[in-house]
């Protein structure tokens, strides 16, 4: 009977929290004017039999924002343990599609949740920069991410994040074209794995100063057109 | 199983996955560093193929094990025998 009360306890929490999830992606989509923007019309066939997603990293909002605009699709996101095991986060992260990552060591649970994902056709956010950006300066890839790449075989798409998170700014997605990455070369693994991260790496960062370039226009187009101007 | 067992088990494990060549890679070779020059990346490989080789998870237990393939086959002994 306990038992009983406890799961329907859980249940009630879980149902709660994904109706609060919901919530905030109107919020998102409303005060920062989130838009997502496909280059290649592959990209949402793709999403849907899973695939590992890859952004550039701009702010702590990004592991929340992507999920929100991508919103009804479960993205699994992973998290530094950092901000996972966090006592006010924790219970949430828990309960939404969040994997956390212990950077401080090696850590390889992450890549059995991020499987396991993978393979009920899931998608799986992960920032191969590994921190912020600071002063719009990008960091180098991580290699890591390719991992489940390489034992599944599944898509890579690359997204890049644009804007400054200011409310009723544009916020932008721009979702890049899935790529079938051969990573069962002969050869030392950290070498293939690093050339193909260095790949995705220039095309994340291209995809980001497109958008840039593009949102910029856009902010201008407005600003003109703008009755005050 | 025993420890020279579990060595070559992970040796094997190590060449196949990592792409190294049998030739470079005895059981007192350092594995990271000034040895065979593997990388954070590799480590991740070799905890994943331990865990499904050996059913032995190594998350998280510092680098000491990871020194080379004898001080690895030495901790998985440790915790096969650990977990009879």
């Amino acid at each position: 009977m306990i038992n009983s009360l406890k799961k329907l306890g859980n249940a009630i929490l879980t149902a709660l929290i994904y109706l609060l999830a919901f919530l905030p992606s109107i919020f998102m989509r409303l005060l920062y004017r989130g838009q997502v923007k496909y280059t290649d019309p592959s990209a949402k066939q793709t999403m849907k039999q899973g695939a590992v997603l890859i952004a550039n990293h701009k702010s702590h909002k990004d592991g929340f924002f992507i999920p929100m605009l991508l919103f009804p699709r479960r993205v699994f996101v992973l998290v530094t343990r950092k901000w996972y095991d966090k006592r006010f986060l924790k219970p949430l992260f828990e309960r939404l599609p969040y994997i956390p990552i212990d950077l401080t060591q090696p850590d390889a649970s992450w890549m059995s949740a991020a499987e396991e994902a993978l393979k009920k056709g899931k998608c799986v956010l992960i920032f191969p920069e590994g921190k912020l950006e600071r002063n719009g300066k990008h960091e180098p890839f991580n290699s890591g991410f390719l991992l489940p790449v390489k034992h599944l075989g599944v898509p890579v798409i690359p997204m890049a994040i644009k804007g400054d998170y200011r409310l009723f700014h544009r916020q932008m997605l721009v979702v890049g074209k899935p790529e079938r990455i051969e990573l069962n070369q002969k050869g030392r693994l950290s070498a293939i794995l690093h050339t193909a991260s260095e790949q995705c790496e220039r095309e994340v960062f291209c995809l980001a100063e497109e958008a840039d370039d593009e949102r910029k226009n856009e902010e201008l187009e407005e600003l003109i057109d703008s009755p005050l101007s | 199983m025993n420890e020279q067992e579990i060595a070559t088990k992970i040796q094997k494990m190590i060449c196949e996955k990592l792409g190294v060549d049998p030739d470079e890679l005895d059981n007192d070779v350092p594995l990271f560093d000034d040895g065979i020059g593997l990388d954070s990346i590799d480590s991740l490989e070799i905890i994943a193929g331990i865990d499904e080789e050996f059913g032995v998870d190594m998350t998280g237990v510092g680098k000491e094990p990871f020194y080379n393939v004898t001080s690895l086959a030495e901790y998985v002994a440790n915790a096969l025998d650990a977990d009879k």
